[in-house]
């Protein structure tokens, strides 16, 4: 486990083979991942029983462990790893009562909802929460109810559910601790680096991929992140890295209107591969929308979308021949229009 | 007629699908984006399947629980069939990857594959 890294990229590890050991790096590669979001960070009322499982602890117990954490569930959250748990719970024989999500959409994958949910007959509340958890030794049932507009549970609309365990499934927080330590700059919707096309950070020959530089719901998104920053930290390290004689030709990403951020977020075009995939989300469900890329003021890109969804990372493509035609580029704007 | 409503699942695009029905049949299909969709549509109304993952217990390996699959999709209607037929379904080390685990998952005819690899102690 990596204890430490500096900023003259001295890395500290240890294990049970060798001790502590400092070396060298000439390059690093960011891929801490990330953890849940636990239940402290929630604010939910009532005591702290047994039986409040994150979703990923119940999914090590179940699919690693072999053990069953409950009987009869309730779950708060639509990640993506609830979803699956709801399924894999009823599967091995237990009773999952509702999936309460607080947000008017759900965080996941629209084909984890048809099929982890629905396949089994799961309701899905939507702008509902857990306002009490009942049980003082075991968890003995939730009290949900619906939340307004501003996220306030609704006087009047609870509902109690008898259970003996809760999943809790409320998102995921990339692990950049090491990075903050050697002063990485930070993106604050993400809380993940800020990255370039090579997806180095802003310090020099440290490079983020994977959940650590924002979170993913398709693994495959994440292997070839791995794939890309790997190539350049072994180009980094072999002096072929280049591209600083290309730095005036920097173009930054900005994203507005319904896009909540951008991955990368500035191209350099003297270095980048003959395509850059930009990554994002958008902040809200969007129907008959249109993604658009700006050039500075021109649109260069107008792609109908049937549904867009916080849950579901889009991407565009930008293309190094193109952007060689632009020499006085300075902003590619990311937008969500109407029309 | 009869309208059947879906989301495709056959990539993160998640097509709201409109399938028409007469008397059992599919008329017409709606809202897709790619031929997967109109085959995923049809299908999903016609005779629905899945692929069911699950897990069994292994003896004598590295780890005690070793995921599986149905090697194809299954019958919808058989998912808690299939699944239940794994609880009495034990293996020993070591398996490999595609493994069969169980050659007839509940009168499918579509067995359970490991999709793990466990190693025994004498080849750790």
């Amino acid at each position: 486990m990596v204890m430490d890294i500096t900023q003259s990229k001295i890395v500290t590890y240890m294990n049970r083979a060798e001790g502590m050991v400092h070396i060298q790096a000439k390059s690093i590669i960011l891929a801490m991942g990330c953890r849940e979001r636990p239940r402290g960070a929630l604010n939910i009322p009532g005591f702290r029983p047994a039986g409040i499982f994150s979703a990923g602890t119940a999914q090590r117990l179940v699919n690693m462990e072999g053990y069953m954490p409950g009987r009869e569930v309730v779950i708060l959250g639509s990640g993506d790893i609830g979803l699956i748990m709801a399924r894999r719970m009823t599967l091995e024989g237990a009773h999952v009562k509702v999936v309460a999500e607080i947000m008017p959409y759900s965080g996941g994958l629209k084909r984890n909802i048809v099929q982890c949910l629905d396949d089994f007959g799961i309701p899905l509340r939507l702008s509902h929460t857990i306002v009490d958890i009942r049980g003082v030794d075991r968890v003995e049932g939730v009290t949900i109810a619906q939340v307004d507009e501003h996220m306030k549970p609704v006087p009047g609309t609870e509902e109690d559910y008898d259970c003996d365990t809760i999943l809790l499934s409320v998102g995921l927080i990339p692990e950049n601790e090491l990075s903050n330590k050697i002063n990485v700059q930070m993106n604050a919707v993400t809380s993940g680096p800020v990255v370039n096309e090579s997806l180095e950070t802003n310090v020099e020959g440290v490079f983020a991929c994977g959940n650590v530089l924002h979170v993913h719901d398709l693994v495959d998104y994440v292997s070839e992140e791995a794939a890309l920053a790997g190539k350049n930290a072994a180009k980094y390290v072999l002096g072929k890295f280049g591209g600083q004689e290309n730095s005036a030709h920097t173009v930054t990403l900005e994203a507005v209107d319904g896009v909540r951020y951008t991955v990368p977020k500035t191209v350099n075009v003297g270095r980048m591969e003959d395509t850059v995939k930009v990554r994002f989300r958008v902040g809200n469900v969007f129907k008959d929308s249109y993604v658009s890329v700006y050039y500075d003021d021109e649109r260069v890109l107008h792609r109908k979308k049937i549904i867009m969804a916080p849950g579901e990372m889009e991407d565009i493509t930008l293309d190094r021949k193109k952007l060689l035609g632009y020499p006085d580029l300075k902003k590619i704007t990311v937008k969500i229009e109407r029309e | 007629m009869e309208k059947r409503e879906l989301i495709c699942i056959g990539c993160p695009l998640g097509c709201m699908i409109t399938v028409d029905m007469q008397d059992g049949k599919v008329v017409k299909v709606t809202g897709n984006t790619c031929t997967r969709g109109e085959k995923y549509a049809v299908k999903e109304v016609t005779c629905p399947t899945r692929i069911v993952t699950s897990s069994v217990r292994v003896s004598g390996g590295d780890i005690r629980v070793l995921s599986v699959k149905t090697r194809e999709a299954v019958p919808k209607e058989k998912i808690f069939d299939c699944a239940n037929a794994l609880k009495t379904v034990k293996v020993a080390a070591p398996v490999r990857i595609g493994d069969i685990i169980l050659k007839d998952a509940a009168g499918t005819g579509i067995p359970f594959v490991a999709t793990k690899n466990v190693k025994s102690p004498s080849t750790l």
